[in-house]
């Protein structure tokens, strides 16, 4: 597996100079929070406004990359930002996520060196949004996940 | 011989304990990811190559 803080770093440095706030969700929030699962993308969930389009394009640039909407049936949904070393997904709207302010109330903060950080989104979070898209992949991945909330949950009452 | 005697265990009894060793190693992998520093557990990307391949 390829360690991520480099490029994880490099994403928090870009999105705080546009003045893009994200939270970290999917499998990489998952893996963050404790969950041994891999990720082949980074999925930042961010509100759906205007001035964010703005701001993922600029993030898009200063990573090097350019942003689309892919063609996919969940396109109205996501931009992404490619050209990077990992894709980047900017997530605007996402199964089993009500609001931004409440995903990034129970958010973990973690700070990445030189002044940056990013918020993780709460396993459960993660596991609601998974359980409720429900395509193969994000069930395919809900045992493992449970599991570990199961025993995160454990060790915090012990 | 005797019933008793009999020393190879049924299929059913190998596949329960396959998966008993399984769900153990798996916990094991949870509390050792739970374990680490949330900083130390950057290392979770595959990457894909351009040549179509993967970075594990």
């Amino acid at each position: 597996m390829v360690d991520a803080l480099y490029d994880l770093r490099r994403v928090a440095a870009a999105m705080a100079n546009a003045g893009l706030e994200g939270v970290l969700i999917g499998n990489a929030g998952a893996a963050l929070q404790g969950a041994p699962v891999g990720a082949t993308d980074l999925d930042f969930f961010v509100r759906s406004t205007r001035l964010n389009k703005k701001k993922i394009l600029a993030v898009a640039k200063e990573l090097g990359g350019f942003a689309h909407q892919p063609s996919a049936p969940l396109s109205y949904m996501k931009y992404r930002i490619d050209g990077t070393t990992f894709p980047i997904d900017m997530v605007i709207g996402a199964h089993g996520i009500e609001s931004f302010k409440g995903l990034r109330s129970r958010s973990t903060v973690l700070p990445l060196g030189n002044g940056r950080l990013v918020h993780v989104a709460a396993l459960g979070d993660i596991i609601r949004s998974k359980r409720a898209a429900a395509r193969p992949k994000d069930l395919a991945t809900l045992p493992i996940l449970e599991k570990t909330l199961h025993e995160k949950e454990r060790q915090e009452k012990a | 011989m005797k019933k008793n005697d009999k020393k190879r265990p049924s299929r059913r009894a190998m596949l329960r304990a396959l998966r008993r060793d399984a769900d153990i190693a798996e916990l094991a992998h949870i509390r050792e990811r739970l374990a680490l520093p949330m900083i130390e557990r950057t290392n979770f990307m595959y990457v894909k190559l351009l040549n179509g391949g993967w970075v594990l």
